[in-house]
């Protein structure tokens, strides 16, 4: 599907599909990127992704109408699919010194404490792209069993690692940050960290799945990922 | 040089921003002002990208323990040295052992405080701008120590002695281009919002703008898309936000203009409480 092209500011433009989360859009959008990184790298300051959109950033000196004019589609759908990517596991103790909304996810919900972290550890979550906080993942595919409304008075501070679910979203505070979404457990890796190149764990197009660990391995890992120690394993 | 005796209020260490990672969710920063950060490091014959110091009213309190050739552009402020008040609007040599203070700027917002060589705060992905989480503070604090080049007498040679600082005029009107969703709101939403007179707030800041109007138009939320300096956001309260060099990468509010780059210079110079219109370009 050809997304619509418009200017977006003095330097940028917007690629937008219809307002749907759908893979076959993402699918697009991530061939998209891609091919202007290709073909127009040299003129492209950088590109931010999300649900269903694609902005560039022009270096300054560039006519973005002319660009508009003159662009050539590529034919998307041709475009090789991207290689899948490995499926993360990012491990989370829900333990109640950290899931502070346990309680009203699981009331809202309608089921035991149990069943929410068992949920919610049971599908595997797309990162569709990064966003409100350096390197935080926005992910689909939480269960919409889980769907909670976010806390009407959002918090000053959440704590970097809290792992929450709003409305119908799910993710991790990748920094200390204020916040409205339900916290039901804590992440003890790093999602973000300046001196790495990238410096987001995750990118657009990775999977993730989430595993419940005890305290004791939390603090173990977060000792060891403090260190730069701590290798993020895969599903084989 | 330099010891950060008190900071003021919203003092940060800024160059032209930090491009490149928006895609991984990091905030693009940089001055608020680029046209007066930009004149500072001019007439000093830095590089247009030189870092420098932002700050609102009132001042931060500086001493220099090294001589340091400065230019001081931006909200216009009174610059005393060592409690001697200086002239303005042309670079002034400031000699060791200073102190250098400023009085409260008489109108617009943002001023800026060039060195010659530049503030040599440590770069981050690329930048020197100030962000929580990215660079080591957000913010100057008392103690701190900037960093600056030694000057010499080679260096000192490129500053513009001459030459005037520009000065800012007074702004009514804010440069903006049709945003994203401008198309889905009606005749008379398209109306109230070009017609009317808006207000800054005082809850305005490095990542927003909040602006209100006696009409207030409400729209739905979107699917959450990109958003840059200068998207105007329309909350569904009918709040106007106005995303400023620190803001999120995306945003869930409909984007109904796009300030242009002058726009978004007119609306960085606008106190709280004072009133401007957009002007559709």
């Amino acid at each position: 599907m050809q997304p619509q092209i418009d200017k977006f500011g003095d330097h940028g433009v917007l690629f937008r599909w219809p307002e749907t989360i759908s893979k076959e859009i993402q699918h697009e959008l991530l061939s998209l990127d891609a091919f202007l990184q290709k073909q127009h790298g040299e003129r492209i300051s950088e590109t931010v992704i999300a649900y269903s959109s694609l902005a560039v950033f022009f270096k300054k000196n560039l006519d973005v109408e002319r660009f508009i004019k003159d662009f050539e589609w590529p034919h998307l759908g041709a475009i090789e699919k991207p290689p899948d990517s490995a499926t993360y596991i990012v491990p989370v103790c829900y333990d109640a010194d950290f899931a502070i909304d346990l309680a009203r996810v699981s009331e809202h919900c309608e089921m035991q404490e149990e069943e929410v972290v068992q949920l919610h550890t049971s599908v595997t979550y797309d990162v569709r792209f990064i966003g409100f906080l350096p390197g935080f993942p926005y992910l689909s595919g939480l269960d919409r069993r889980l769907y909670t409304p976010r806390i009407e008075q959002p918090r000053k501070l959440i704590d970097k690692g809290s792992v929450g679910i709003g409305g119908r979203q799910t993710g991790i505070y990748t920094m200390n940050s204020p916040g409205g979404w339900n916290i039901i457990g804590k992440c003890p890796l790093n999602l973000f960290n300046v001196s790495k190149t990238p410096p987001a764990l995750f990118q657009p197009g990775d999977k993730l799945v989430f595993k419940a660990i005890s305290m004791q391995e939390y603090e173990r890992i977060k000792r060891l990922a403090d260190q730069d120690m701590f290798e993020i394993q895969k599903l084989v | 040089m330099i010891e950060v005796q008190h900071p003021g209020i919203y003092s940060t260490v800024q160059d032209l921003g930090r491009y490149g990672y928006r895609r991984f969710g990091v905030p693009l920063s940089g001055v608020m002002d680029k046209e007066m950060a930009v004149a500072a490091n001019e007439i000093l014959g830095n590089p247009v990208s030189a870092a420098v110091l932002e700050f609102a009213s009132p001042g931060p309190r500086l001493f220099f323990s090294k001589p340091a050739i400065i230019a001081v552009s931006g909200a216009p402020v009174g610059v005393r040295i060592n409690g001697e008040k200086v002239n303005t609007g042309r670079p002034i040599l400031i000699e060791t052992n200073s102190l250098l203070t400023f009085e409260r700027a008489s109108s617009a917002v943002w001023s800026y405080l060039s060195v010659k060589g530049g503030l040599l705060s440590r770069e981050v992905l690329g930048s020197r701008s100030f962000f929580p989480g990215i660079t080591k503070s957000g913010r100057i604090a008392a103690g701190d120590i900037l960093e600056i080049a030694t000057l010499s007498e080679l260096s000192a040679q490129e500053v513009a002695w001459g030459n005037k600082l520009p000065e800012i005029g007074e702004i009514e009107q804010v440069a903006a281009y049709q945003g994203p969703e401008f198309p889905l709101l009606t005749e008379l939403q398209k109306l109230a919002i070009l017609e009317s007179e808006f207000e800054v707030s005082p809850q305005s800041n490095r990542m927003a703008t909040l602006v209100h109007s006696k009409k207030i138009v409400k729209v739905p939320e979107i699917i959450t898309g990109p958003v840059q300096p200068g998207t105007v956001q329309l909350t569904p309260s009918g709040t106007m936000v106005v995303l400023m060099r620190d803001a999120q990468t995306t945003g869930g509010y409909a984007r109904v203009l796009q300030l242009t780059d002058k726009g978004f210079i007119q609306l960085s110079r606008i106190q709280a409480g004072k009133h401007f219109r957009f002007r559709l370009v």
